[in-house]
């Protein structure tokens, strides 16, 4: 148990700091970085809950489809990122500000 | 995933199994093609979703959990793929106009529609997520299709950043419930909840991060901002897939999540019925006032759509009192019935903004000025769609009202049903501030509007008009047969 409390720890930092990329950081690249390390943090929980708590295997398919999501979502992102990068020669978020309301 | 249901029969995912087979030939088949591969694609594309939807009409119901729980066979999952079928195939319609060259936007639509079969079944976490990005990813494209244009590139970053940021807090929040109750499967986590006396905040916490993640998906407020803003830069017959389809599924999702949250009655006091009580006045008060102060209409119809999703919440609220199966059928069908009526109103009104801002080259409040006098009919049918989507009688947006009215005061919820019929009253004063402007007001010269006369009513177009028309006419007068088949389902 006390390793699973571990585990736990390690992905709920990783969690809060995706979220802090998420929030303070302007490059679109290091926003992804930071989703990445919340999609990651809930693979990890899956993992560990897996091996130490709950006693079967459906926490470690769910992290394999948690990994291969991550991959497809990553590229499909940094697609729209070059694609902006060229019509306005800047990857910062805070500069798409084309539509407000 | 569970040994629940161990029933490894693939019977019950035939329609995807030949969607999918079809989906990956059409890729290739495409390739074959020099000119109109756009209008080629989406027609093979629609022949498939026509073989699902009948499919899926005709298949013999064999209620219940196939493939180790994963997957849930019910009269939900036939009206979903029947529902998305048609939102794909009137979207195809509309992106027919600009894209018919491109096989490329069809393709990436059909791919997202199969995540929405998908999801329409899914029983457990993992086919839930899967499916959920499988709607989402090929979407993220869609709204940045038009290559050359910072707007659209720009919703798509938006959209993208979100999307994948509220997929992350939803799965973070499955991974607990899995960890809390060691199952993956609904049904399974539902009953292992209700089994946990202790009053746990854990729980609490995963499932409100649920419940953020799928609400950004049918844009719930607080986390709707990404709306407005993807629909205004996407382009217009992408947003109209995109306020239908997406958001669909997004209630597709809840619906089968609905039974997870139930156990939450007996922690804190905070009940599943207060959480999507307030979730739904929230969002339709939001959603109502916001579209107040819009002046263009692709955004006024964003903020519409945050509006209705607030109305289609009514529902589950109703469902999250743990009804007697009497009240659980007639709010399901209320729900149902809403969103087919929604899809042929609001797709509807999108055709006509579409076919404005083609004909016109621009869908801001002054480009639909004088609309009245110089384009009778798209005028006439906004007005028709317009007036549904406020819930007049006698079109079919009043009845989708009046059955979800009717099932929250058979539920005793008197105080979300004024909250509502408020809202409806709200929501009048912006439809009609369109239709004043379409009718009352003279186009206004220095604008300088120059009119496309090469953009007509077409054929296609009739086609489209009249798939949106007649069912938003009909079933305002003879609601009766889909009422009852909806009904008949559960």
């Amino acid at each position: 148990m006390n390793s699973l409390l571990v585990y736990l720890t390690i992905s709920i930092v990783l969690f809060v700091l995706g979220l802090l990329a998420m929030m303070t950081r302007k490059n679109a690249v290091s926003v992804l970085m930071g989703i990445e390390l919340i999609l990651n943090s809930a693979g990890l929980n899956f993992v560990a809950f897996s091996r130490f708590s709950t006693g079967n295997l459906n926490g470690q398919t769910a992290a394999v489809f948690v990994i291969i999501v991550a991959a497809a979502e990553a590229a499909v992102a940094l697609a729209i990122f070059l694609n902006l990068y060229r019509l306005k020669a800047t990857a910062e978020v805070d500069q798409a500000d084309e539509l407000r309301g | 995933m569970s040994m629940g249901g161990a029933n490894v029969d693939l019977i019950p995912l035939l329609p995807e199994v030949i969607y999918a087979g079809g989906f990956l030939a059409l890729i290739v088949f495409g390739l074959f093609f020099r000119k109109n591969r756009g209008t080629i694609t989406a027609v093979c594309g629609s022949i498939l979703l026509v073989v699902v939807a009948v499919l899926a009409a005709i298949s013999d119901m064999s209620v219940g959990l196939y493939l180790f729980g994963s997957v849930v066979q019910d009269g939900a999952t036939v009206f979903f793929r029947i529902l998305f079928s048609l939102a794909a195939m009137i979207s195809a319609g509309l992106l027919l106009f600009r894209f018919s060259q491109d096989a490329e936007p069809f393709l990436l639509l059909l791919a997202s529609v199969m995540g929405m079969f998908l999801l329409a079944g899914a029983g457990d976490i993992v086919t839930l997520f899967v499916a959920l990005e499988v709607v989402s990813i090929p979407s993220y494209v869609l709204a940045g299709y038009k290559r050359n244009d910072v707007r659209s590139g720009e919703a798509a970053l938006k959209y993208v950043l979100y999307g994948a940021l509220s997929s992350g807090i939803m799965l973070f929040g499955f991974s607990y419930l899995y960890g809390l109750t060691g199952d993956t499967s609904f049904v399974g986590i539902s009953a292992q909840l209700s089994a946990r006396t202790a009053n746990d905040i854990a729980m609490l916490a995963s499932l409100l991060l649920v419940l953020i993640g799928i609400g950004y998906k049918i844009a719930m407020v607080p986390v709707h901002f990404w709306c407005p803003d993807v629909y205004e830069g996407s382009p217009t017959a992408v947003t109209a897939f995109f306020s239908v389809a997406p958001k669909a599924a997004g209630f597709a999702a809840l619906y089968r999540l609905m039974v997870v949250f139930l156990p939450l009655e007996t922690q804190h006091g905070v009940s599943a019925v207060l959480l999507f009580t307030i979730a739904s006045a929230v969002t339709m008060t939001f959603g109502n006032l916001g579209a107040i102060w819009q002046t263009s209409l692709k955004r006024l119809l964003a903020y519409s759509s945050i509006a209705h999703a607030g109305y289609i919440l009514m529902g589950f609220a109703v469902l999250a009192t743990d009804p007697s199966p009497d009240l659980y059928r007639d709010a399901s069908t209320a729900i149902f019935f809403y969103l087919a009526v929604y899809l042929f109103m609001n797709l509807g009104a999108f055709f006509v903004v579409d076919f404005v801002e083609r004909r016109r080259g621009g869908e801001t409040f002054e480009y639909f000025r004088g609309l009245g006098k110089t384009d009778t009919i798209p005028a006439l049918l906004l007005a028709v769609f317009l007036f549904s989507l406020t819930g007049l009688p006698p079109l079919a947006g009043f009845v989708g009202k009046f059955l979800l009215f009717a099932a929250l005061v058979k539920g005793k919820m008197f105080g979300l049903a004024i909250i509502g019929i408020a809202n409806t009253v709200i929501s009048l004063y912006y439809y009609v501030r369109v239709i004043r402007e379409m009718y009352l007001n003279d186009p206004d010269p220095e604008l300088g509007i120059r009119i496309d006369s090469g953009v007509r009513m077409t054929r296609l177009a009739a086609v489209l008009a009249l798939v949106t028309v007649v069912p938003t006419l009909a079933l305002g007068l003879w609601w009766g047969p889909l009422a009852n088949w909806i009904n008949a389902q559960f």
